[in-house]
């Protein structure tokens, strides 16, 4: 298989791409640079022919362009693993200075709550950064901060020019109601997880996940809501954020 | 002889243990399970190739369970792993495939 190589950059990491498709380069946009590489460095990232044969498999669809861009979220992932960063499925608010990720597997609401927070609060400062797949990387202090990405989500939602401290998680949980809690640590550790992206084909990639899991854990608050994606669900986290940081904002 | 499969990785996150399965394991093992610290100090025990008899001496000494108690643990985590198709059975069998968990 034949790839062109691109010099690419992701939250501060740099990675190199081997694309199948030219076409491919044009929905990384500013994160790759312009030109293709006249040679594929050692250890260039590039979609194994595993996983396309996997996608035409499970979506009935072409392994093109489209297919390549989605795909390579995993291995440009496992690439970042190597230098303590990540790519999780999380869509990433930023509010009050700090970035908030609302985490959960596809079609469980994460454009549901940040559009009602921008459709309800249009007014206060919050911008989305992300709307599916945004970068973490572990800082030389040991917390994490949230970075653009070029996996933007269906809605294409993102600001390329935001990179912010992480404030907390939010596990979303479609229900019948609307209850937001502080989430249960044993069972919560495996769920978060679920949500980094990794092709997982070596204990190595597990570990740097755990890793950088473990730091989020540590330094920030994880709530778990159960919702019905109404507003009143993006109350409530609107309610626990500004309680969080309310030593950063004493007069609200 | 108990005998657990490769493609399973024990990782303890913020003291939570974490049961990960590698990518060929998906689809029989649950992708991550959080396991009471006496069963990942099983796992890890018969990583290290210690026998049943040697684990449940282990338990004992640490946890200063009876023999008994001990024998009944260990019972205990072979039915869950199991159930979670952890366990390589005789013959090379893994266990019936299982759901798998989107990654």
């Amino acid at each position: 298989m034949k790839y062109i190589y691109y010099s690419g950059c992701f939250g501060g990491r740099a990675v190199c791409l081997g694309l199948r498709h030219p076409e491919t380069a044009v929905r990384f946009g500013g994160f790759l640079d312009t030109g293709p590489l006249t040679e594929g460095p050692a250890g260039a990232v590039c979609v194994p022919e595993e996983a396309f044969r996997e996608w035409e498999r499970d979506t009935g669809l072409p392994g093109g362009a489209s297919a390549e861009f989605n795909l390579a979220v995993y291995s440009t992932s496992d690439a970042l693993l190597r230098q303590g960063a990540c790519i999780i499925h999380a869509a990433a608010l930023y509010y009050r200075g700090r970035a908030w990720l609302f985490a959960a597997e596809s079609g469980t609401g994460k454009s549901t709550q940040l559009g009602n927070w921008m459709r309800l609060y249009p007014d206060d400062a919050s911008r989305i950064m992300n709307g599916d797949k945004p970068v973490l990387r572990v800082t030389e202090k040991g917390t994490v901060e949230v970075c653009p990405s070029p996996w933007r989500g269906k809605e294409g939602w993102g600001d390329d020019g935001l990179t912010a401290p992480l404030g907390g998680v939010i596990l979303l949980r479609q229900g019948r109601e609307d209850r937001l809690a502080k989430a249960d640590r044993f069972r919560s550790a495996a769920r978060l997880l679920s949500c980094f992206f990794s092709r997982y084909e070596t204990e190595d990639s597990i570990r740097g996940i755990c890793g950088i899991e473990e730091k989020i854990l540590r330094t920030v608050p994880v709530w778990e809501l159960v919702n019905t994606g109404g507003s009143a669900s993006t109350g409530l986290i609107r309610g626990a954020i500004e309680k969080e940081t309310e030593s950063d904002f004493p007069q609200g | 002889m108990i005998s657990l499969r490769d493609d399973v990785v024990l990782e303890k996150v913020d003291g939570i243990w974490l049961l990960v399965a590698l990518r060929p394991a998906w689809g029989a093992c649950p992708f991550a399970m959080p396991v009471i610290p006496v069963y990942a100090d099983i796992w890890q025990a018969v990583k290290d190739g210690r026998d049943e008899e040697e684990v449940t001496g282990m338990l004992a000494e640490r946890n200063g369970f009876t023999a008994e108690k001990a024998e009944h643990v260990l019972s205990s985590f072979i039915t869950s792993a199991r159930k979670n198709h952890y366990l390589v059975e005789e013959g090379g069998r893994d266990g019936e495939a299982g759901p798998g968990t989107e990654a």
